[in-house]
């Protein structure tokens, strides 16, 4: 196989991988209709769509996961059946799923060994090195931030041999600065001849990383691979979401002036799940009316912050206080009307074994009975309820947590902490991680409906844009400190990084 | 006093050998996510097993040999229900121990009493000659000389070699075996059985070696110790042995003390050995679930 040319320099026209057709159902949904698709060598080409679009699905198919119900694969030119994903490793494909899928109390040398009889750590080295993958091979994979699993993962893809480097929603998981690292590998594995597909949600990553672009919608190939240079950010948008999204309305009200703090904490610090203290020394109010953004690196603080706010973490010194009563715990959050989305809503606030229509009983400041018991019929109709006044479509009401996937149980989270019409504090931590586009948007309108309704907002984003958009006012931590607050109209994007990373203003 | 002190420390290898022979086998299980409770089951029918065929063939070696095999059926068992059937691993592992106790006792009446040739203590050459560490290590039987490498053996496998990464695989993310072609099914139900195996050895020994007898019930829930010791030694092959010695050091104490006509409560001595299995659960408390295998973590919440 060559990349190029010698004479013309083109690019060879085979595919690496080429799918005809490919149509797959589950049930009563069609996942994929007669996709077409493919990759060059030496291309990065960009799968785009909302949520439940049949991305993965169409992964899955080319990676052996599922078998299509109709449609061809071809791999470099000639047709090929994938009946499991050690065949499709053997073609050369190689897929580092959504969900990493590494041993947490391996080391990366004995994970890769899983995949790869007989590696040593050595080999490890050099390929990591050659790629410009930094990973250390003896580390144990559990030590290992996620931009590191993600590393060793892909450096696991490459060393079984694959051409085809296929990522499922890569930067979904990672912190801005993680996001530049892997594009730079990306880069790299371009430049070598490699076929990378990558997912995603984002319009700029798109921009910043890919040759061609194909977006699905319901399953159905809606723009196939073309130049997304030739399209604009709307153009692009409307084919994901299949209708105009209306950009958030920059002008609004400034909050009240002079009215008192909901939200206050004075010079409050917190120890972390480890023992050690991750919040330090921080003042901060919160207006009613207003929405402040908190932005840092991953792990600043951030995390603490909404907890102590919330009343699930207690402050080791300082005060908190939510509408001018003390916050000692819990109850009194929740009496003084703070509703809360939490970080990780997997580990810390769902219970996976019960269905929607039960959490939503669970977070119900009074639940309804008939005599002793819960009034089922009546949450029911309360969770319908909230859903319309929300709009953020869950699955049906009957299905456990444990069955969703990350978008679905965030949008079981913010209707149950949205749609509570009487709070006066929403404290909202990565309220849009893995959301789609549109999903996003309604999200972002809500916080701001919340604010205009006269609520302080307090919302934790890694994305800058999203907090330029819709705070009033951002707070930067770094390191457990605040580092800095600054008004969110006009602000330098160069000024919030040094913040975070600790540089003076 | 440092005679009470060489005999308790002897007596603790003597003692603690079956122990660690089962507490072995049931890391191996667990470290490849099955906890087995039928492991006091494969002890006695390696007991039983151990003791017959010594009997029958003469040779210790032989008894070995089908103590061996014995509790790796058993384990079979137990295999077979939970990694193929999906059965509760609880439930599963304990009416296998009593299957054992029922097959022992059906079986095992014509041996009780029975003379059988067993494994005497050979004292090492020249090592045996060490003040006190040649009392201790280097005056038993053979089988005893075997467990010294076992549990060295199992750490080095389980960290170093190709199968002792699938089997670790199999306890933390039996999917992965799945992405990679594996089967982790398989490589579930072999730790289970090879475990099984090793506490069927642990059995024969305490029959043919430590008590050179065969009476129903004999390892007086050893298999249950075992598998509590598993759980304190964090699931490591080193910790393991350790515990085992700590163990044994516990049963050997009645004894020696009783020898030097110091007449403690029998029963507060018996009970000694769950009681420091308690105290020290309870000093780990949460720390040592935490160390566990993910995929066992499952099967406990
Ligand atoms: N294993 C499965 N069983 C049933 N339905 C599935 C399965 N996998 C995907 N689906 C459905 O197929 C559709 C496409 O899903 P998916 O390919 O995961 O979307 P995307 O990755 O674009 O978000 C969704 O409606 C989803 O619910
Ligand atoms: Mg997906």
């Amino acid at each position: 196989m060559t990349l190029t040319d010698p004479r013309t320099g083109a690019k060879t026209d085979i595919p690496l991988l080429a799918v005809r057709g490919l149509t797959r159902r589950f049930g009563e949904v069609l996942a994929n209709d007669a996709v077409d698709f493919d990759v060059r060598p030496g291309e990065v080409h960009a799968l785009v769509g909302e949520n439940g679009a049949g991305k993965s699905t169409l992964l899955k198919l080319v990676y052996g996961v599922h078998r299509p119900d109709s449609g061809d694969i071809s791999v470099e030119g000639s047709p090929v059946t994938v009946g499991s994903p050690a065949q499709a490793r053997s073609l050369g494909i190689g897929m580092v799923f959504q969900d990493l899928r590494l041993v947490p109390a391996l080391s990366v040398t004995e994970n890769i060994a899983l995949a790869v009889r007989g590696v040593k750590a050595r080999m490890i080295a050099d390929a990591a090195a050659e790629h410009g993958l930094a990973v250390d091979p003896q580390a144990r994979v559990s030590h290992l931030s996620i931009g590191e699993r993600q590393r060793a993962e892909i450096l696991k893809v490459l060393m079984t041999g694959s051409r085809i480097v296929i990522l499922d929603e890569p930067t979904s998981v990672l912190a801005p600065q993680e996001v530049t690292a892997l594009f730079a590998v990306v880069e790299r594995l371009r430049a070598t001849g490699y076929g990378v597909v990558i997912v995603t949600h984002k319009l700029n990553e798109v921009r910043a990383i890919a040759d061609r672009v194909t977006v699905l919608r319901g399953g159905r190939v809606i723009l196939g691979g073309v130049d997304p240079g030739n399209y604009t950010d709307a153009e692009l948008v409307e084919a994901m979401v299949g209708r105009a999204v209306p950009s958030l309305p920059s002008e609004r009200p400034a909050p009240p002036d002079g009215a008192a703090a909901v939200l206050a904490l004075r010079g409050v610090s917190a120890y972390g799940e480890s023992g050690v203290i991750r919040l330090k020394d921080v003042t901060l109010e919160v207006r009613p009316g207003e929405l402040v953004g908190v932005a840092g690196v991953a792990g600043s603080g951030q995390r603490e912050l909404c907890e102590v706010a919330c009343g699930l973490r207690p402050a080791s010194s300082g005060v908190v206080t939510v509408a001018g009563v003390e916050v000692t715990g819990p109850r009194q959050a929740l009496a003084g009307g703070v509703c809360d989305v939490p970080e990780d809503p997997l580990a810390d606030a769902v219970v996976p074994g019960l269905t929607i229509v039960e959490h939503m009983a669970l977070g119900l400041p009074k639940v309804p009975r008939r005599r002793a018991n819960v009034d089922w019929a009546d949450v029911r109709r309360i969770t319908t309820e909230l859903e319309e006044r929300v709009g953020l479509q869950m699955a049906a009401g009957h299905r456990k947590v444990a069955e969703l996937s990350g978008g679905n149980v965030q949008r079981v989270m913010l209707t149950r902490a949205l749609g509570r019409g009487d709070s006066v504090l929403v404290v909202a931590a990565y309220p849009s991680r893995g959301l789609d586009i549109a999903t996003t948007r309604r999200t972002q309108e809500l916080l701001l409906e919340r604010r205009a309704a006269g609520a302080a907002v307090l919302v934790v984003s890694e994305d800058l844009d999203e907090l330029i958009s819709i705070s009033d006012r951002i707070a930067v931590m770094h390191d457990g400190h605040l580092a800095g607050i600054v008004p969110a109209r006009g602000a330098d994007r160069q000024e919030i990084g040094s913040l975070m990373l600790g540089g003076a203003r | 006093m440092s005679d009470l002190v060489v005999d308790v420390l002897t007596g603790a290898v003597r003692g603690g050998t079956a122990i660690m022979f089962a507490a072995l086998g049931e890391t191996l299980a667990e470290r490849a996510g099955v906890v087995n409770l039928g492991t006091e089951g494969s002890m006695l029918v390696g007991a039983l097993a151990g003791y017959a065929v010594a009997a029958e063939t003469g040779t210790p070696w032989a008894g070995l040999a089908a103590g061996l095999v014995a509790g790796g059926l058993l384990a079979l068992v137990h295999a077979v229900m939970v990694v193929w059937r999906r059965a509760d691993q609880f439930a599963t592992g304990l009416t296998v121990m009593f299957l054992g106790l029922g097959l022992t006792s059906l079986f095992g009446a014509a041996y009780v009493g029975r003379a059988a040739p067993g494994f005497d203590p050979v004292a090492v050459p020249l090592l045996s000659d060490l003040p006190v560490l040649g009392e201790v290590l280097f005056h038993h039987d053979p089988v005893t000389y075997l467990s010294f490498a076992a549990a060295p053996l199992m750490w080095w496998w389980l960290r170093g070699t190709r199968g002792g990464l699938l089997l670790r695989t199999a306890g933390e993310r039996a999917d992965v075996l799945h992405v990679h072609g594996y089967r982790p099914g398989l490589i579930r139900g072999a730790a289970v059985v090879a475990g099984g195996a090793l506490a069927g050895v642990g059995g024969a020994q305490l029959a043919t070696a430590y008590a050179h007898a065969w009476f129903e019930g004999m390892t007086a829930g050893r298999g249950f110790i075992a598998v509590a010791l598993v759980i304190f030694a964090v699931w490591r092959p080193l910790w393991v042995m350790a515990g085992s010695y700590l163990f044994g050091a516990a049963l050997a104490l009645a004894p020696a003390l009783q020898a030097r006509g110091l007449s403690l409560n029998q029963f507060a001595l018996d009970a000694l050995p769950f009681l420091i299995t308690l105290a020290i659960l309870a000093i780990l408390g949460r720390r040592t679930l935490r160390a566990a295998p993910e995929e066992l973590r499952r099967v406990f919440t």
